[in-house]
């Protein structure tokens, strides 16, 4: 196994947001979300992350299924592995090419820089994903009220998962 | 029961491992031991052996394309499904899995 990169290790303080309103489709969140990635210097061009993020969109859908989804975006624009954080307070609809989007109002956005061999891009994915199984974890991720709650609960989960 | 389960999925990548996650929490929490496979763009990862397969009271497939290696589960009964079954309800997959194999069994 190459070296494992924790989910709590690129959620920066400001690349996240707990108290979203007024998103009503992916594209105003993933606007948002891409502008806090580029505020905090994970990225170099909103515009070509934002590209990423649509060519993977287009591939096959990013919803996962209860109130999560996790758009991610590969690019030589982003200067190092980053994740993104949002909690809407009203869901809106996900949509996907195939029609098989959902309610969403919990959105992980990865950052990934194009070094990035596409094992580690996959088990960064991976991780992320069989956190979203454990249902505590969903539970803390509406109920933490600040980044450090939101690390901690990232971290409890991940030890699960060891 | 000793269960062996193979998780893929068509396009969203992390499907396959959401659902090989929910079939070794729902397994358990049943109380059953559970080995799983991931197919995908890294391969056959967690690899079963034959023998893991032939020894297995319950074979899950939670795939939504052709499954690799097909040929060690020959002459196994094999429960498939897509991989959002296995993620939306993997408890009941694997309790309607077992009441299958009894009732072909029987």
């Amino acid at each position: 196994m190459a070296n494992q990169l924790s989910i709590s290790d690129v959620i920066l303080p400001n690349t996240i947001d707990l108290d979203v309103t007024g998103v009503q489709n992916k594209d105003e969140i993933f606007q948002h979300m891409v502008k806090m990635l580029y505020r905090a210097d994970v990225i170099g061009s909103e515009r070509e992350f934002l590209k990423a993020i649509y060519e993977r969109e287009a591939l096959g859908p990013t919803y996962m299924g209860d109130l999560i989804a996790i758009p991610h975006g590969k690019s030589d624009t982003v200067k190092r592995t980053g994740i993104a954080f949002c909690r809407c307070n009203e869901s809106f609809y996900y949509s996907t090419k195939d029609g098989d989007g959902g309610d969403t109002s919990l959105v992980f956005m990865l950052a990934i820089p194009d070094q990035m061999s596409a094992d580690d891009y996959i088990r960064i994915l991976a991780k992320l994903a069989r956190l979203l199984v454990y249902p505590d974890f969903i539970s803390d991720l509406n109920r933490v009220k600040s980044y450090s709650h939101l690390i901690d609960a990232i971290k409890d989960c991940e030890r699960l998962l060891e | 029961m000793k269960i062996v389960a193979v998780t893929s999925c068509a396009t969203g990548i992390a499907h396959s491992y959401m659902a090989a996650e929910a079939l070794k929490k729902a397994a358990k929490e049943l109380g059953d031991v559970i080995k799983i496979e991931v197919q995908g763009a890294l391969g056959l990862e967690n690899k079963l052996s034959s023998r893991d397969i032939q020894e297995a009271e319950l074979v899950i497939w939670a795939v939504d394309v052709g499954v690799r290696e097909k040929e060690r589960f020959k002459g196994k009964i094999i429960v498939q499904l897509g991989p959002n079954e296995a993620i939306r309800n993997a408890k009941k997959v694997i309790i309607e899995a077992k009441n299958k194999l009894d009732n072909d069994q029987s």
